[in-house]
């Protein structure tokens, strides 16, 4: 067997998506990717990139994944002087899953993932679309692993003690 | 307070709300951003490019018959 070529690219249909290995409690991750993923790709509900070595005969299996969607942070108390008559929304777009599979876990490829999701949205939405940030609801353990991308933790009591805290990236203040 | 979909969007009032603005407003050059950006940029360069531009939308010029 040759060694791995990885490869980010997005989902093909004939990618297989039931061999993902992840840890028991990230069974809703195995889950999405194995019954919904491609359907929400199709649909345009969220578009997912995955990770293949490109060394396997078709068709791959996936070995990791993003799945990434539009949205927005509604700020429903924000008072934006420049708009004081404005319902003030943000738009954004969302890391919904992040998943690698459990043997390549520390080995980078997720983070490669997150890096290349927000080229994504910085080089491509952003510019076309109008996007502002790229925001994420951290597992409590992945704070950290966010944070080293450059997420920043909306910083309350509340939202630190969530299960999924809020984590932001904000687009403009990247070049 | 924070309500967020898991695929949709977020909605912050009081507290989250004002904390949120204020880092938006007053936080700093986030350096680990920009290093991420810039990681994401050469994966892009190597991966996708084409294969995102082919999804996306194609600006050639074509002759329409």
């Amino acid at each position: 067997m040759p060694d791995p070529s990885y490869a980010i690219r997005l989902i093909d249909s004939t990618d297989r998506v039931n061999r993902l290995k992840l840890r028991s409690e990230d069974g809703a991750l195995a889950a999405f990717l194995k019954r919904q993923c491609k359907h929400f790709h199709d649909q345009n509900l969220a578009k997912t990139y995955v990770y293949i070595d490109e060394n396997t005969p078709a068709p791959r299996k996936v070995l990791g994944y993003v799945s990434i969607v539009v949205g927005e942070i509604n700020n429903a108390d924000a008072i934006v002087p420049e708009l004081p008559e404005y319902g003030f929304s943000y738009p954004a777009v969302k890391i919904a899953r992040l998943a690698v599979e459990l043997d390549l876990q520390r080995s980078g490829l997720g983070g490669n993932l997150v890096d290349y999701s927000l080229a994504v949205v910085k080089r491509h939405i952003a510019p076309n679309v109008g996007c502002r940030f790229v925001v994420v609801d951290a597992n409590r353990p992945a704070v950290d692993f966010y944070r080293k991308h450059g997420f920043v933790l909306v910083d309350t009591e509340e939202n630190r003690k969530r299960e999924h805290p809020l984590m932001f990236y904000d687009l403009l203040k990247v070049a | 307070m924070i309500k967020s979909k898991t695929f949709g969007g977020v909605v912050l009032s009081g507290e989250d709300a004002g904390k949120f603005e204020r880092q938006v407003r007053y936080g700093r050059v986030n350096a680990k951003a920009q290093n991420a950006l810039n990681r994401g940029d050469e994966l892009l360069r190597q991966f996708g490019e084409r294969k995102l531009g082919d999804d996306v939308t194609d600006s050639s010029p074509r002759k329409i018959a």
